[in-house]
Parts: structure tokens; C-alpha cells; sequence
């Protein structure tokens, strides 16, 4: 399937998904954002049936304390699960759902080497894939690490997903 | 619990306390920071709150506050960061936008000629050291006014989305906090108004520490 790059009109309406938060969109004239992910990892999901959206943008691989936490969409393992859900209750289904992530490059190189910063954003695109392996779900595609930022956008209307990397132009992710 | 955003009277007195402290701490940084580039240099601080870890990327890049925001989380940036360590602990970096730190540091580049193939690293070395003089120039001036151990580490310089180089003190913070103290800053110069802000995002222990140092809660009696 060719994905549409996503040409943004005067029309659309941008949601921006901060840093552990996401957004399930209906609407076509929505397009869905994650800037800037550096380690953060970004998952998107289409269905092309109910066009139904969700994006979401975690910051780390897992809780701390045993995998409780009051903020689900901050963690890959308690992030992954709540998109899906949240999905589903908006007419989504799991086994039309189009995925792809980006994100979990290794960001200001020398520093985060070192300590338990270093390594995260390899973490993140970890336990995003294996979460979603869990729930029977693979992603179709993939932008994963390196040293330099990303956004990735959806497109509600189209399922148009694109990735863009710091300094460059966006690509289709497909 | 309060609502986010909301604080008690003597909550906010000592932050007003630690806006004082970090304000009187950014003049002092920006005075040195004029010595090294040769050109008036003036840093503000005219707000500083607690912000929920979720918005700290808007709050630090000032788009929260803008009722049509100006720019996205993904505008480029040059990050000049720090880490501390002692008794405060956290994370210290000064966000310029790319062209305005690179000329901030031109005189100084001009003045040496670099042969063009040590042009670039030159530069990156001068945007260390404007980031070594400015978190210095803070922490010290924090220290001596909370006679508390901040030590910056060794600077590192990044060029890359706000939202990425914002994330590394998030990564830290996270995993312990809800939520995160930032400041909002305007950095101007005699040559050219540059837009620029500065995060200052201690540990919530090292937060205490300065709360405690600045304004102490009162211990309360038996009654």
C-alpha cells in the first residue's frame, strides 16, 4: 500500500502529542504530531476501515516500581497497552490496526554513553516492539535510532505516516 | 491533592525566594558571559513555576505561555548543557536558536582566524565555553547564596530538535517526579536580540535543598 506524504493544508487541524501523552482522532481534518522525539519513541496507528488515529509518545522503557505507575502513556510497557485500548474504544480493531514507531536514537552522544541514561532510547524501541509482539501485533514499519531527532505525523483522513529527521525533509514511513 | 499549577502561600514564597536567587544568579552569569564574547549581554528571568513533566518541553521553549504558538517542539536548536552534581543535582542548559549562538561566538571566532578546516570545531568549543561561563556563573552565584556544593559538570554542545535535547534531564527527572521547575529567560545583547532560554531543572531533593536553604519551612511546635 502507498502511503500519502502528509501535505499539510490551512485547514488541518495539528495535534501535538507531548512527552507521555497521546491523542485518538476521528476527525479528517486532524493531523497528529510528535516533535522532536529524541530517545522517546512515537507509536502510530491507522485503521483504514474505521478511520479511527492514535498516536502516542513515551518517554521510557518501563515503570520503576514494579510496573505501577499514574502516568501509563510516560512508559513503553504500560503506554503500548493503554493506545490499543484506547483505540478499540473508539471503533478501532486490533487486527486492521497499520503501525509504525520512530524515535529511540541515542541523543547528545558522549553524555548519555555512559550511566543508566545511555542505552534508553534502544530500550524504548525495545519494549514498544515487544509489547506490541505481546498483544499479537507487529509494526509495519520502523524509524529507530541514530544521533539526531525526529517528528512523526499522521494524517487521520489518509493514514498518511511520515518521519522527519532533524534537518532533513519528511519521508513516508511504510 | 491541589489541582496542578496551583500552590500554597508558602510555596510561593519560596519559589519567589528561588526566582530571586537563580535571577540575581543569571546577572552574575551574564556579566561573565559578556567578558568572554566582548559584547553586552543581558539574561532575564521574568518567570519561574513547576510545570508537569508532560509540558516541560513547551514551558521551557516559552510555547505554553503563547496563545498561537510560535514554533513547535521540533525547531531547531543549539543546546549548550551541563549536568550538576553535589548537594543539587539536575541539569543545566541554555537553548539558543543555531544562528544565534554561532553569532554570539563570531568576534571571538574572527579575532583568532582559525585555518578553515578548524573553523567549525573552534566554534563548537566557543559555544562550550559560553555554556560553561553561564551555568558556572548560576550555580556558583546559587551556591553562595544557599552555601550549598553545586558543582557543573564538563559542558557538551548539541544542535538538534528543542524536544529531543530537552529530553535528556527529562529521562532523569521522570522516573522521580511529577513534575519540574523551569524559568523562563530572554537573552539580549547590544548587537542583536537573540531568542534563547534557559532550563534549570534540579532533582526534586536538590529542589528542596535550595527551597530549604532559601526560605525554610518553619518547624512546627506541639500545640
Amino acid at each position: 500500500m502507498t502511503l500519502l506524504t502528509a501535505h499539510l493544508t490551512p485547514t488541518d487541524t495539528v495535534i501535538a502529542v507531548g512527552i507521555g501523552q497521546f491523542a485518538i482522532s476521528r476527525d479528517p481534518a486532524a493531523v497528529l504530531s510528535a516533535y522532536g522525539l529524541g530517545s522517546c519513541v512515537a507509536i502510530a496507528a491507522w485503521d483504514p476501515h474505521a478511520h479511527v488515529a492514535g498516536l502516542m509518545h513515551v518517554l521510557l522503557p518501563e515503570p520503576a516500581n514494579g510496573g505501577k505507575t499514574e502516568s501509563p502513556a510516560r512508559f513503553a510497557t504500560t503506554g503500548v497497552p493503554l493506545l490499543l485500548r484506547e483505540l478499540e474504544a473508539a471503533g478501532a480493531m486490533r487486527s486492521r490496526l497499520r503501525l509504525v514507531a520512530a524515535g529511540g536514537a541515542q541523543m547528545l552522544g558522549m553524555l548519555s554513553k555512559a550511566g543508566a541514561i545511555g542505552g534508553i532510547g534502544a530500550r524504548n524501541a525495545e519494549l514498544v516492539t515487544s509489547t506490541l509482539r505481546a498483544a499479537g501485533l507487529t509494526l509495519a514499519a520502523t524509524d529507530f535510532g541514530g544521533t539526531a531527532g525526529r517528528t512523526l505525523t499522521l494524517v487521520v483522513a489518509t493514514g498518511g505516516m511520515t518521519v522527519r529527521l532533524a534537518g532533513g525533509t519528511p519521508r513516508d514511513l511504510a | 491533592m491541589s489541582a496542578p499549577g496551583l500552590l500554597t502561600m508558602r510555596r510561593a514564597r519560596q519559589l519567589e525566594a528561588v526566582h530571586r536567587a537563580i535571577s540575581l544568579g543569571l546577572h552574575a552569569a551574564a556579566d561573565q558571559l559578556s567578558f568572554f564574547v566582548g559584547q553586552r549581554i543581558t539574561i532575564e528571568a521574568p518567570r519561574l513555576g513547576m510545570c508537569p513533566i508532560e509540558q516541560l518541553v513547551e514551558c521551557a521553549l516559552g510555547i505554553a505561555f503563547e496563545e498561537v504558538p510560535t514554533r513547535t517542539a521540533d525547531a531547531m536548536m543549539t543546546g549548550l548543557y551541563l549536568g550538576m552534581d553535589g548537594d543539587v543535582q539536575g541539569h543545566f542548559l541554555l537553548l539558543l536558536a543555531p544562528n544565534d549562538a554561532r553569532a554570539l561566538v563570531a568576534p571571538l571566532i574572527e579575532e583568532v582566524q582559525p585555518p578553515p578546516e578548524q573553523r567549525e570545531a573552534m566554534i563548537q568549543s566557543a559555544l562550550g565555553e559560553v555554556g560553561n561561563i553561564t551555568a558556572s556563573g548560576l550555580l556558583n552565584a546559587l551556591a553562595d547564596a544557599t552555601k550549598l556544593r553545586i558543582y557543573p559538570s564538563c559542558p557538551a554542545v548539541v544542535t538538534d530538535m528543542a524536544g529531543a535535547i530537552l529530553e535528556l534531564p527529562l529521562l532523569d527527572i521522570a522516573m522521580v517526579a511529577e513534575e519540574a521547575l523551569y524559568i523562563e529567560t530572554s537573552i539580549t545583547t547590544a548587537g542583536f536580540s537573540a531568542t534563547g532560554s534557559v532550563a534549570l531543572i534540579p532533582h526534586p531533593t536538590g529542589l528542596e535543598m535550595l527551597v530549604q536553604a532559601l526560605a525554610p519551612t518553619p518547624k512546627r511546635g506541639k500545640r
